[in-house]
């Protein structure tokens, strides 16, 4: 085990694209770890709200006090860098709450199979009927505004994924001899499972849950930038995008001048994700080279 | 699940294993449709009485001045919730989802006068997804690891890392704001008064259609310049799917066997190229192409948002922003509705396409 | 007689009497990490008309890619770094595409070792076979049809009009490797190329087919260059035998000097090791050592390490030493007296 890892891990260095992922990953968690030095909060407040900085309602251009500009009387700049600290946030939090559900249901499918993978597996094309945006556009109005109820929302609808995943892989593994081996000398089910299935299931549970760190943010900002996550003046990318969107539809010859608004938000977002993306690509390609794309 | 099986049998698919895998199908629809009614059910319920008495009322003007506890006395909405579920569900099924606050009739009629918008939307971003996809993803495997190929990954993977509404906003600054090419909205003021008026009849509700029918080229122009920009977006960002998964199947195919055994009977390298080697690789990109345009609904809701379009996205969207749940329960039990059958039908088609398919 | 006749083989730019020379041949492949694999290095053999030869080795020995390299199929992943294919006098290594294609299912064919990998899955046997009927022959398709028809039959498949309009995974093993003969051969070529043709069938099945092969040949008059690791087809189809080691040749002669008279040390190990019934053996016999790794091959001759004549001699490139009537064997020590006299 431990050679394929090392030898998994010198291959996802050798990737030019795994690289850059990580580099920008990197690059991000320095950002978000060091917020409160580049971006100072106003001491007394809480610091994941944007400071209102101007009285007038106009975005204003990129200047030596405000290098990204500023939208929705906010500093863009501070909303980026708080931002990124929200982006990861939510990241982590829902992935690993919802890769823990996941793979609770998903191992409970896959190892003991018949009705109990029938019906879970029932249950789970039903929340997967449902697009995820729109599920969690339903959730967040129902729940009510807030960080918190939008990575509930999230949670609920992603993890049928890891669940998915992990079920199909026990499948797999199940049929393998060495668990057959295992259980004629006695091993109870549960270590079985603990030892035997979920260490060979895990990694592409690990692959997917990068390439779902992407979408979950986008999805996430999807719903501020809707006006239905994140409170007013939250550091989000989705919230400082929502204040591009009315100066956009400002009329012919009027955008371009309010392109800071998109490009540096926007900017965060693509590159965040495309971080994720990179890194999921890398992983898959560094422990299945058959899968590489 | 469907499989497709490359060991031998003696006999092929028959007729009535078809027709058995399609009403096994078709059985299960219900069932998942229920459960998707009742995941919906139970997300509102988590809601107090008082606010789901707000889908009950057809017009606001009947809350004024009324008890509002008689009323939710008289809408039994104090009762156990599969009771309640039990009411709704017998008002779904008889077309009546409760009264929209946003559009201001019944949300059947709000969501149907909709829908033909974003059908429309979706149809037509669909061709340049597949098309693109598709044969772009050939191009990348023909010329595997080559600049061409590292250049249309880099090109997809960048595109597939753009949220929906950061494009839309790009393409809404740089294609509408600087350049004026591509307005938001569905239609000009001018062609609007044309839609509206007696003269121009509703055959579908799809503006390009309609107009096309009616024999007005310009509305149809119209039409489709406001199009561009949704479409545009929505290409962006999901063709690179399409063309990840056509490389990957393609460049499998090309390893196999039967593409030398077509070489070696002394095939043209385009013709073992084009009749035998994509044919084989399309077919997973069939399934995928289908799942991808399903999918482009719930993408609507961004972008028809952003290009200030009328749709069933933006319809939800308004909705989740003015909390009417009736709205939002109707719509998105529509999304859900189109979804499961889309993807049933998608799952039927692959049976076709694929000779190997051995139903199970 | 062989060695009279053979400088004026020579001599030539290639000759009638024998329908495929190959000529010192090198094959080479790059692996992922940029080093060159010499899969076939330097292979020379004939196949005369209407005769089969037998290209016998051990898996990796680069008997499959001298057979696709004859096509010139190798040169999707693979180069061809030299040598020539003279085939009816011609050097197909130096015919432009175009022309190859032409060679390629008309005058020569060539059926692979799995039938259900090689045959396409989403077009029927039909539509396959006709194919090939329509590009090399200018027929209605109509004609094309019924000679695919024709084809099936003679192959031995029953209902051959029903299995045209069937798709290759609703037939059985046997019955595919018949359908792709029939594909093959419908172009009536002079020469088919057997890549192990049954390898992976029933041993029963895979009687039938060799029998079919021994027919058809009869039939339609054309040279077969059998592929196979399987002695006991050699001793049944071939009359000539070249055998490979390597990617190098390192005996060739007829059935019977292979058999009887054989005087390569690898050879005779070969022959060994095919276990008998009629002879008590308490240990199988093998060759000692392993096949060696081709990114490293030894200097000169290539079974050093494994041979029971090997000597300092040995380091250098084994000569090729002609025994007459055909017989040629590269060895240092092919000048002693026969190393397998009366074995078998």
């Amino acid at each position: 085990m431990r050679e394929e890892t090392r030898k998994a891990l010198r291959r996802l260095f050798s990737n030019a694209s795994g690289v850059l992922g990580v580099v920008l990953l990197g690059l991000f968690v320095v950002v978000a770890l060091f917020a409160p030095l580049l971006a100072p909060p106003k001491p007394g407040r809480d610091p994941y709200f944007m400071p209102v900085v101007t009285w007038s309602a106009d975005p204003l251009p990129p200047s030596r006090e405000h290098p990204f500009g500023v939208a929705g009387k906010r500093d863009i700049f501070y909303g980026v860098v708080w931002g990124t600290r929200t982006a990861f946030r939510i990241g982590i939090l829902v992935t690993l709450a919802s890769t823990a559900i996941g793979l609770f249901v998903g191992s409970l499918a896959g190892y003991f199979g018949r009705i109990l993978d029938e019906i879970l597996m029932r249950v789970t094309d039903v929340f997967m009927a449902i697009p995820f945006l729109v599920a969690a556009m339903v959730l967040t109005t129902v729940l009510g505004t807030g960080l918190d109820k939008v990575m509930i929302a999230l949670i609920v609808f992603s993890w049928m994924y890891p669940a998915r995943l992990i079920r199909g892989n026990i499948l797999q593994v199940k049929e393998e001899q060495f668990i057959l081996a295992a259980k004629s000398l006695g091993v109870s089910d549960t270590v079985i499972i603990l030892r035997h299935v979920l260490p060979n299931a895990i990694f592409p549970v690990l692959i997917q849950a990068s390439m779902r760190m992407g979408s979950l943010v986008i999805t996430a900002a999807a719903l501020s930038f809707l006006g239905l996550g994140a409170p007013q003046g939250y550091a989000d990318w989705g919230a400082l995008l929502n204040y591009a969107r009315n100066w956009m539809l400002g009329g012919y010859g009027a955008t371009f001048k309010y392109w800071y608004m998109i490009a540096f938000p926007g900017g965060a977002m693509v590159l965040f994700v495309l971080a994720w993306n990179l890194l999921g690509d890398a992983l898959r390609d560094a422990f299945d080279p058959r899968l590489r794309w | 699940m469907l499989e497709p099986h490359g060991d031998c049998s003696p006999h092929g698919v028959s007729l009535t294993l078809m027709i058995f895998y399609i009403l096994r199908r078709l059985l299960f629809l219900p069932l998942t449709l229920f459960g998707i009614s009742l995941l919906l059910f139970l997300m509102i319920g988590l809601l107090g009485p008082y606010q789901r008495l707000a889908t009950f009322i057809n017009s606001p003007e009947r809350l004024k001045g009324a008890d509002v506890d008689k009323l939710v006395e008289l809408y039994g909405l104090n009762d156990p919730l599969i009771i309640q579920y039990g009411r709704w569900l017998k008002n779904v099924l008889r077309g009546n989802l409760g009264w929209s606050y946003v559009g201001k009739e019944p949300v059947l009629s709000a969501i149907l006068k909709r829908f033909p918008y974003t059908l429309e939307l979706t149809l037509f971003a669909a061709i340049p997804i597949i098309f693109l996809g598709t044969s772009l993803g050939v191009l990348a495997a023909l010329n595997h690891n080559r600049p061409l190929d590292h250049g249309l990954r880099i090109f997809a993977v960048v595109g597939w890392s753009f949220p929906d509404f950061v494009f839309g906003l790009f393409v809404l600054m740089i294609f509408y704001g600087t350049l004026g090419w591509f307005p938001p909205g569905n239609l000009s003021v001018w062609a609007e008064e044309i839609v509206k008026s007696p003269y121009f009849r509703n055959f579908t509700g799809m503006l390009t259609l309609d107009a096309l029918l009616n024999g007005r080229l310009d509305v149809f122009l119209d039409a489709l310049r406001h199009l561009a920009g949704p479409v545009l977006t929505l290409t962006y960002v999901e063709f690179a799917f399409l063309l990840r998964i056509t490389r990957s199947s393609m460049l499998e195919v090309l390893r196999k066997e039967y593409v030398r055994t077509a070489r070696a009977k002394g095939l043209d390298e385009r013709v073992v190229i084009h009749k035998h080697a994509k044919r084989n690789a399309l077919i997973p990109v069939a399934t995928v192409s289908g799942q991808t345009v399903i999918g482009l609904l719930a993408g609507t809701v961004i972008v028809e948002t952003i290009f200030n379009r009328t749709g069933l996205g933006s319809f939800i969207a308004l909705a989740s922003q003015q909390l009417d749940y009736a709205s939002i329960m109707g719509g998105t039990l529509f999304f859900g509705l189109i979804l499961v059958i889309g993807n049933l039908c998608v799952d039927l088609s692959y049976a076709l396409i694929d000779p190997r398919v051995r139903l199970e | 007689m062989t060695l009279c006749v053979m400088p004026l083989i020579l001599a030539s730019g290639g000759d009638v009497l024998v329908l495929l020379e190959v000529r010192n041949l090198r094959v080479y492949f790059k692996n992922d990490a940029g080093q060159e694999l010499r899969a076939v290095d330097g292979v020379s053999f004939t196949v005369p008309h209407g005769k089969t030869v037998a290209l016998v080795g051990e898996s990796g020995c680069g008997k499959s890619v001298t057979a696709l390299a004859i096509l010139r199929l190798v040169e999707v992943n693979g180069r061809i770094a030299g040598g020539e294919v003279l085939f009816e006098g011609k050097n197909l290594l130096a015919l432009p595409e175009k022309e190859m294609q032409k060679v390629r299912g008309k005058d020569i064919a060539i059926i692979f070792q799995e039938p259900s990998a090689a045959l396409n899955p989403v077009y029927t046997i039909g539509d396959q076979i006709m194919e090939a009927i329509l590009l090399h022959q200018s027929v209605s398709r109509e004609k094309a049809r019924a000679l695919a028809e024709e084809m099936l039959h003679l192959v031995g498949i029953p209902e051959p009009r029903k299995r045209l309009n069937e798709y290759p995974h609703e037939l059985s093993g046997g019955m595919k490797q018949r359908a792709m003969i029939a594909m093959a051969l419908s172009c009536r070529p002079k020469l088919l190329i057997a890549d192990e043709p049954t390898t992976s069938l029933d041993v029963t099945i895979q009687a039938q087919i060799l029998a079919l092969l021994r027919e058809l040949q009869r039939q339609i008059g054309m040279a077969i260059l059998l592929i196979t690791h399987d002695l006991g087809i050699v001793a049944d189809m071939a009359d000539e035998v070249v055998v490979m080691y390597a990617g190098k040749v390192v005996e060739r002669g007829t059935k019977y000097d292979i058999f009887k008279r054989c005087r390569h040390p690898y050879t005779l190990g070969l022959l060994r090791s095919v276990p008998r019934l009629d002879v008590d053996e308490k240990v199988l016999a093998s060759i000692p050592g392993f096949v060696p790794d081709p990114l490293h091959f030894p200097e000169g001759c290539r079974f050093r390490g494994r041979c029971f004549l090997e000597d300092e001699a040995c380091t250098a490139e084994p000569p090729e030493i002609a025994l007459g009537n055909g017989h040629v064997v590269y060895c240092h020590h092919a000048a002693l007296s026969e190393v397998c006299h009366g074995e078998r």
